[in-house]
């Protein structure tokens, strides 16, 4: 019993710790008891042989990998994405599907009641209503089914010969009215949603008015200039913002369009049963946008400003500075009608030949595809009016940034932004830039007209196409955004590549797997194999290579086969011996073939 | 520069504070993953895994606690990690072949790179006395004897990143040590000693 007591006692002599008194009580005790006393002593012992026990050696490689892997990192800061341990996520599969898709209903949820029906009546009945001339028939035969956004998005460019008269107006109001209560009948729309509607378009009326009359106020002071007002309208049945554009509508100093030769673009597709047509009468009007039946046959006057058009159109071809894809909006962005309405300078109608005019509405026909947008409908119209000749042609701006879309670059006739008095200043070209900033792929290099890449040009994945090419790999699986070789094998890699970071994290940039594979690649050519090998090593780190064990087994896909026989390359040029063991090992083991 | 200057100096960016790092506890570390996992292997996966989670946790990390007892808790939960993954842990023979050119044994590690006793051979069966008798210890009791005289650890550093009472820590290590006493007894090495 008494020693049990000092028992417990001895593990804290040997190591430290014991008070004095007790320590004092337990040498006392061992100087008396042979038994604990040995005890001790042999526990003692133990514990030293134990400590002196050596330990392995640790693996050099390792901490040569982990140092190396930090000094890249240093270089490059990886992307929070890569540096994130999903092990947690990984292990845990159902929780995690469960929570995406209870996310994900959310989201749609928010969408739908918040968001005003997405891809829904509302954008129906806008396209309905703004679409052809027999809309009134079909309504009376049956509803129609709502026409999304490419149906729309197929109006023809038509030509005003003067401006809309105010019975014009009215009968396009009344037009409009009737197709907006007729689709409400379709869609079961309640009383709130047709008064609402009422309101928005008494609220577009009054918008129009205001325009006009802005107008016809400002247009006399710009006699002779060359300038070509572009208006775009964009009117949705939401929120009725069209009056703010048109109070801030850019000063029409150098806009002298006459009204008799103002062309007119206008949505409609097949006889517009609503037009915005430019109330350019007397005045040079800088811009009006005012709801009228659309001609049949636009005057003479339109049809030769019109061959301004292709100059508009035609660069709407390249993405907007926001790299935002063409068919912008997305449905879940709100339905809505752009009406561009292009009001080109007072030219005389003798000046345009024939052909060129034919080849300016071609132009323009093919232009409002990029121009007209129907989908959801934040309520504004907006008119932007086309700089002088010797102004500088702003830049095509994205929806989302409040820019409404026009033609970039389009010499006289490009889009301002909304509200905006004088058009934007033009951004810096993308050039080198733009596969550091950017987000996603460049959309613009990876167009054959504006990136062309010469068959001749030997492709960056060239020297490892025959079993060591990781980026020609990959580029089969993504052969839609895989850009195209660089025009040639000296070109600058950021000219040439059309790769793109995947986005910027908390400000630090996180380069795509395609693009690390293509640095890679070009590494190799370039025979700089250690800046090779770090790319495939952050590839391969992004499908848990080097990871926790937790990590589930990466399916053997193209990229990862790229880099793993990348890498394999490296590692054997560089007589990374081992470290290619590893890796092979790796790849034959954890990884689902 | 103490191991919680060089964390944060490492954290702050200065990337040769990591490799100091490494220096310093590296060794000791795999000593522990190697004998905790009970494979090279399993050690190695684990210890370049302690690395990286170092790295990661490198910018938020604040020197609340000792840089030795926060490291060997994740090497601890690392560890763990591994041996869940590896259900059936198979123990590597001291006999096998160690190394990427498999000149070696896992005995001549333990013989070789530690205090060199007077006779190397007894050396050597002292090691595997010790590495056999250190094999049939219970999980719980390896890491408390580990985290002790491995990592250096005081008790209630140890009771903490375990997250047992410090009686029990003490209690465990009193059982292990008189395991491992009985084992190196029967192989009459501490009775040679006290002759």
């Amino acid at each position: 019993m008494k020693c049990d007591k000092f028992h417990e006692k001895i593990i804290d002599l040997i190591y430290g710790g014991l008070p004095r008194e007790e320590e004092e009580e337990l040498m006392a005790h061992l100087a008396e008891c042979d038994e604990c006393a040995r005890d001790f002593e042999e526990l003692k012992k133990t514990a030293i042989l134990i400590r002196a026990l050596p330990d392995p050696p640790a693996p050099v490689q390792i901490d040569k990998k982990i140092m190396d892997l930090v000094r890249a990192s240093q270089e490059e800061p990886p992307s929070i994405i890569s540096r994130l341990d999903f092990s947690y996520f990984m292990s845990r599969p159902l929780a995690t599907a469960a929570v995406a898709i209870i996310g994900l209903g959310l989201v749609f949820a928010v969408g739908w009641f918040g968001g005003k029906r997405i891809g829904g009546t509302d954008k129906a009945d806008m396209t309905v209503a703004m679409s052809t001339e027999d809309l009134s028939a079909k309504r009376e035969a049956a509803p129609p089914p709502p026409e999304r956004g490419m149906e729309t998005r197929k109006a023809k460019l038509g030509l005003a010969p003067t401006a809309p008269s105010d019975d014009e107006i009215k009968k396009a109001e009344e037009m409009v009215e009737r197709a907006l209560s007729a689709s409400d009948e379709d869609k079961d729309a309640n009383q709130e949603t047709k008064a609402k509607r009422d309101k928005e378009l008494e609220e577009m009326k009054a918008d129009a008015d205001e325009a006009e009359i802005m107008a016809r106020t400002t247009a006399g002071e710009k006699e002779g200039s060359t300038a070509k007002p572009l208006i775009l309208a964009y009117i949705a049945p939401e929120e009725t913002k069209g009056a703010e554009p048109l109070e801030d509508k850019p000063e029409p100093k150098k806009a002298e369009p006459a009204v008799a030769a103002a062309p007119v673009m206008d949505t409609d597709a097949g006889g517009a049963s609503a037009k915005l047509a430019p109330e350019m009468a007397p005045p040079p009007a800088a811009a009006t946008v005012a709801p009228a039946e659309k001609t049949a046959e636009p005057p003479k006057p339109k049809e030769e400003t019109k061959t301004e058009a292709p100059k508009e159109t035609e660069p709407a071809e390249p993405k907007s500075a926001d790299n935002q894809p063409e068919d912008f909006p997305s449905e879940t962005e709100g339905a809505g009608i752009y009406f561009s309405v292009i009001i080109p300078e007072a030219a005389p109608a003798e000046a345009q030949p024939d052909a060129v005019k034919t080849e300016a509405d071609k132009a323009a026909e093919k232009s409002i595809d990029d121009l007209f947008i129907v989908d959801e409908p934040p309520i504004e119209v907006a008119v932007a009016k086309v700089p002088a000749a010797d102004e500088t042609v702003p830049p095509e701006r994205g929806l989302e940034d409040g820019f409404v879309k026009t033609a970039p670059g389009a010499a006289p006739g490009t889009a301002v932004p909304i509200g905006a008095a004088t058009p934007a200043p033009a951004p810096a070209q993308p050039e080198n830039v733009a596969a550091e900033e950017f987000w996603g792929w460049d959309m613009k290099k990876s167009k054959p007209s504006s990136a062309p890449a010469p068959a001749a040009a030997p492709a960056p994945t060239a020297p490892l196409s025959g079993g060591n090419g990781p980026a020609g790999a990959s580029a089969k699986d993504e052969t839609a955004s895989a850009p195209p070789p660089p025009a040639a094998p000296q070109a600058d890699e950021s000219e040439d590549s059309m790769f793109k970071f995947k986005g910027t994290i908390f400000g630090k940039k996180s380069k795509t797997t395609d693009y690390l594979l293509f640095q890679a690649s070009k590494n190799m050519e370039r025979g700089d194999y250690q800046k090779a090998l770090e790319s495939y090593e952050e590839v391969l780190f992004r499908y848990g290579y080097a990871k926790s064990g937790t990590l589930p087994k990466p399916s053997c896909s193209a990229p990862l086969k790229d880099a793993v026989q990348g890498a394999m390359k490296c590692y054997q040029t560089l007589g990374k011996t081992s470290d290619a063991r590893r890796l092979k090992d790796w790849h034959d083991g954890s990884c689902v073939h | 520069m103490s191991d919680e200057e060089l964390m944060e100096a490492f954290g702050g960016g200065d990337v040769e504070a990591l490799s100091e790092i490494i220096q310093r506890h590296g060794s000791r570390l795999f000593g522990f993953l190697y004998r905790l996992t009970g494979g090279r292997e399993s050690a190695e996966d684990a210890y370049q895994d302690v690395f990286l989670r170092v790295v990661r946790a490198a910018e938020d990390y604040r020197p609340t606690a000792n840089f030795t007892s926060w490291l060997y808790t994740i090497a601890r939960n690392v560890a763990i990690d591994h041996a869940r993954r590896e259900k059936i842990r198979i123990t590597e023979s001291l006999d096998d072949p160690i190394g990427e050119d498999g000149g070696g044994t896992r005995l001549d590690l333990m013989a070789h790179h530690g205090p060199t006793p007077e006779d190397d051979l007894r050396g050597r069966e002292l090691a595997q006395a010790i590495e056999e008798a250190f094999e049939t210890l219970s999980a719980e009791q390896k890491e408390v004897v580990l985290l002790r005289e491995r990592a250096g650890l005081p008790f209630k550093e140890i009771a903490e990143i375990t997250g047992v009472p410090l009686n029990t820590v003490k209690t465990r290590m009193h059982y292990a040590l008189g395991h491992l006493r009985k084992a190196l007894s029967q192989g009459g090495f501490l009775a040679e000693e006290k002759k």
